[in-house]
């Protein structure tokens, strides 16, 4: 019992780095950037869904979308600031881009600092859904449901968006080939911020599902990105299945070697677990073929 | 008052000397077209053997440094051969990776580390030690620079294809910039922990990395003298100018990264905007011309 118990509540850990890894993922398979300014969008998704439940005093629900819609706004921000500029500039981005996003991650974190004023905070009590459900002995708390329920629907909205509409398939092709996607009609820019706001949103998310089970400070969103990280590179990014697998698989890991293991060995585990994967299978778990990238 | 300037400016230029050799770690890498952040792996590695070695066995400062590079060249070699078969991108993750990595083994090690708690460092380095190590390690990299080792380096990183039907032995060149990049990582390490005096398994973490990255791309990522620069001016000068800023002093840091990545892509010191403007000046002068042919010549 005590398994299924902790099994539950991996699952939902594992929810909300799966919202991330989902967001990571689709920024760099999309745009080949590693971004590390990714980890205050959840912290900023986090901070407007707090607000939005003390300061205006409006439902979770709510917080919730204003949570998602922060870190879209932070993620288009973040994109036109920091990596259009370098774009434009043409040539080989990665290193360039590595920079700038850790310029917009420690100016970011900073800001959220002094907008806390560093003090930890907390959701109050009452205004997270605080049901309970017992299925045959275990027991499944409300948030957890909404954070397993959400990660599954966006993680099968944006699969659906890149695959199945002609939106999907212009942000695909940017991804693949920008000079040829524009020669086929499509709008890079339009591509391009669509992907922001989508990992945006999604990462916002996984801020603030992450948030309302526990109190929490500006730097969320550090532990999240490296746990995310290694999610999306586990699961592989090619798919946002796989990124989304990956984060599940993390959040179970963490919660079941913590329980049956030892709390110190628990990190061990897991980023073992990403080097192992990162020799042995470089492209994650689940390879997806790439045809016509050197 | 005066006394504590000079003390803040001391200890500014003594960061910055360690930050500098910490960069060029990194930079050997970029050279042979690797962007890696293990430099911090390498000198994790580095500052936790010397520090066990100086307080279990003794040693002193000049021993710990070889025992240092060694360790840290160690891990590099082995981290070079598993790792450089993948592309620049999963290759930069995969060093991430490394780093939470190293962390970990640190934490889990506690008999050797430290733990979570740390470890007093019981030798002090002196501000001559680390110019003259500082020195020898630019020495060091200007002769490689002239040498087969360094044409090759600059080839692979130009264009690994085209090196490689050139004859030059691209993933060998790789892994002996790997393995270079972590001696002098340990090295840089053992000066790091002598410059803290306690180390625990944060003092080698994402941030110092995030830190010589960006110390080597802004002083300019084609030229060892960039990174040099780069170090003084972010790490030495933050440690000076804290004391004017209080607040929000990442979000200057941050924006400085911004603005010179956007303006001055090349970096600080930049030899091919040099060379540049320096054939747009002799072009506009018959003699800078012919003098330009006979550099080409000699």
């Amino acid at each position: 019992m005590l398994f299924l118990q902790q099994l539950v509540n991996g699952i939902s850990l594992g929810a909300v780095y799966a919202l991330f890894a989902v967001g990571f993922g689709v920024v760099f398979s999309t745009m080949r950037i590693l971004n590390l300014a990714q980890g205050v969008y959840a912290t900023w998704g986090a901070l407007f869904a707090y607000w939005t439940v003390t300061e205006a005093g409006l439902p979770f629900a709510v917080a919730v979308l204003a949570g998602a819609a922060a870190g879209a706004v932070a993620a288009v921000a973040v994109d036109q600031i920091a990596f259009q500029p370098l774009r434009s500039r043409g040539g080989d981005q990665l290193l360039g881009t590595i920079i700038t996003s850790v310029a917009l991650w420690i100016a970011l974190r900073e800001a959220a600092s002094l907008a806390t004023g560093a003090a930890p905070l907390g959701f109050p009590p009452g205004t997270v859904p605080d049901g309970l459900l017992q299925v045959g002995g275990v027991r499944v708390l409300t948030t957890q449901l909404l954070a397993i329920a959400c990660a599954v629907a966006v993680t099968a909205a944006i699969h659906l968006v890149l695959r199945r509409t002609r939106l999907g398939a212009a942000i695909r092709a940017v991804g693949h080939d920008r000079g040829a996607a524009m020669l086929g009609g499509v709008d890079p820019r339009v591509a391009i911020l669509t992907a922001a706001a989508l990992a945006g949103a999604a990462t916002g998310l996984a801020g603030v599902f992450f948030a309302a089970g526990q109190t929490f400070t500006f730097g969320l969103g550090d532990g999240l990105l490296l746990h995310g990280f290694a999610a999306v590179v586990i699961g592989g990014m090619g798919d946002v299945r796989g990124a989304a697998f990956g984060g599940f698989l993390i959040g179970v890991i963490q919660v079941l070697s913590a329980q049956y293991i030892s709390a110190s060995f628990q990190d061990a585990i897991t980023f073992g677990l990403l080097l192992a994967v990162l020799v042995a299978r470089p492209r994650g778990l689940f390879r997806t073929v790439e045809l016509g990238r050197a | 008052m005066a006394a504590t300037q000079l003390a803040l400016l001391f200890s500014a230029i003594e960061f910055a000397l360690v930050g500098a050799i910490l960069a060029l770690s990194t930079y050997v890498t970029l050279w042979a077209g690797l962007l890696s952040f293990a430099t911090v792996s390498f000198a994790a590695t580095g500052a936790f053997t010397a520090t066990h070695l100086m307080s279990e066995a003794g040693f002193g400062l000049w021993p710990a440094l070889a025992a240092g590079g060694l360790g840290g060249g160690v891990l590099a070699a082995a981290a070079g051969l598993l790792l450089i078969r993948l592309d620049s991108h999963w290759l930069a993750l995969a060093t991430v990776a490394l780093i939470l990595v190293t962390r970990v083994v640190v934490v889990n090690l506690g008999d050797l580390t430290g733990g979570s708690e740390g470890r007093i460092v019981p030798v002090k380095v002196e501000l001559w030690q680390l110019v003259l190590v500082l020195g020898l390690v630019c020495l060091f990299l200007a002769r490689l620079a002239r040498s087969r080792f360094g044409t090759a380096a600059v080839a692979t990183r130009e264009d690994p294809t085209a090196a490689a039907t050139m004859g030059v032995p691209v993933r060998r060149v790789q892994t002996a910039a790997f393995a270079i990049s972590g001696v002098i990582g340990g090295i840089g390490g053992v000066l790091q922990a002598g410059l803290l005096r306690y180390i625990d398994p944060d003092s080698f973490y994402i941030d110092l990395a995030v830190t010589v990255i960006a110390c080597v791309v802004l002083g300019g990522a084609y030229h060892w003298f960039g990174s040099v620069i780069g170090a003084i001016v972010f790490t030495g000068l933050p440690v000076y100018v804290n004391q004017f800023i209080g607040q929000g002093q990442s979000i200057i840091n941050g924006v400085l990264l911004l603005v010179i990545m956007i303006w001055v892509p090349g970096g600080l010191i930049d030899p091919l905007r040099w060379r540049r403007l320096r054939e747009r000046r002799s072009a506009a002068s018959p003699a800078g011309a012919a003098r330009e042919v006979a550099e080409v010549r000699s």
